[in-house]
């Protein structure tokens, strides 16, 4: 099976590259994901870099970009990609080498919506509680794992990475501005003020094509517009 | 420049501008086949008409709006650098007016 690889090591390349490489018939199971061939290939030449951690799609660190679409290797099965499968870092942000990119400015975004419970009520002696109804309305939103595939699929953060905040970090704000439990409502739909931050969103849904976990960060925007409306009102 | 500060109020404009645009047209569109008025006067007299006059400097208006939001953002998306960026948004702003004006001078005159 070929792959076509984007290596770049800072210390001994000017520019990137594409490389090609084989990958034996014979070690190929037919149930074998995308990072067990990477795996592999790493076995054959130990300079070739990504990030990997749980396999099974629940720790997101290898987010990368296959076939020109962003997913995770480890729950993406190599019977459905086509050949040469070609691989390449997580476009638009800084390249750290090979597959590794730097999510500083993804992070950075992140933090910026206050992605925690804010409650000043004094701490209760036991849980704060929330009926069903009001834990469903967290569903779809909780689920990110933080793979950055949808902010680095989105051209308004590819443009503006600095100031639109991007899908997930959109998607964080709209779960805790769901959250019954959480009172600073009004300061964070205030935060989002401005041309920037939300409102370079154009609702071309790259990110709900690339989620894998089936998540729509387009959806938590248009609610989060919704509650800007009814604020302003 | 407030509107350009605030996102939410654009974002409406867009919006509302969008289904007046698109009201005006599937109304202007349905008349025209339905009515089949084939000679100026006829043309003339139907554009004339208070209501419609007044529904066309509407359209004239939701349309210098919405092209305003769609420009603004594909220059606050794409131009980074500050200086070239106010001075396109400027240049943008007078073309809409300027066309808006021509627009409205013409309905004008065409009420006669």
């Amino acid at each position: 099976m070929k792959f076509s690889i984007y290596r770049y090591n800072p210390e001994h390349d000017t520019d990137p590259r594409m490389q090609d490489l084989v990958l034996d018939d014979s070690l190929i199971r037919s149930d074998m994901m995308l990072l067990d061939a990477l795996l592999l290939l790493k076995a054959q030449d130990e300079t070739l870099s990504f990030r990997r951690s749980c396999g099974e799609g629940v720790c997101g660190s290898d987010g990368m970009n296959i076939n020109g679409r962003n997913g995770l290797a480890c729950i993406t099965p190599l019977a459905s990609l086509r050949t040469p499968v070609e691989v390449r870092p997580l476009p638009g942000v800084p390249v750290i080498r090979d597959l590794i990119v730097d999510l500083e400015p993804f992070y950075r975004q992140y933090r910026a919506v206050s992605p925690y419970l804010i409650n000043n009520d004094p701490v209760p002696e036991v849980e704060r509680r929330q009926s069903p109804e009001q834990r469903e309305q967290l569903d779809g939103l909780y689920e990110c794992i933080l793979c950055a595939c949808c902010s680095t699929s989105c051209p308004s953060f590819w443009w503006n990475p600095d100031k639109f905040l991007g899908p997930a970090a959109l998607l964080q704000s709209a779960r805790f501005l769901a959250d019954s439990r959480d009172q600073a409502t009004d300061e964070r739909l205030g935060d989002l003020e401005g041309p920037f931050k939300l409102f370079r969103c154009h609702t071309i849904m790259n990110c709900v094509e690339v989620c894998p976990k089936g998540l729509n960060p387009t959806r938590a925007i248009g609610r989060i517009k919704d509650l800007m409306v009814k604020r302003s009102t | 420049m407030t509107s350009h500060t605030h996102g939410l109020r654009t974002w409406l404009l867009q919006r509302l501008s969008g289904i007046y645009l698109a009201v005006y047209l599937v109304y202007v569109i349905a008349a025209a086949m339905q009515h089949g008025r084939y000679s100026y006067a006829e043309w003339h007299a139907w554009l004339v008409h208070p209501v419609m006059s007044i529904a066309t400097a509407g359209f004239i208006l939701a349309m210098l709006a919405h092209g305003w939001v769609g420009m603004r953002d594909v220059i606050l998306d794409y131009v980074h650098v500050l200086s070239v960026r106010l001075l396109l948004l400027i240049l943008v702003g007078l073309t809409l007016v300027a066309s808006g004006l021509w627009a409205l001078r013409v309905l004008l005159l065409a009420a006669g």
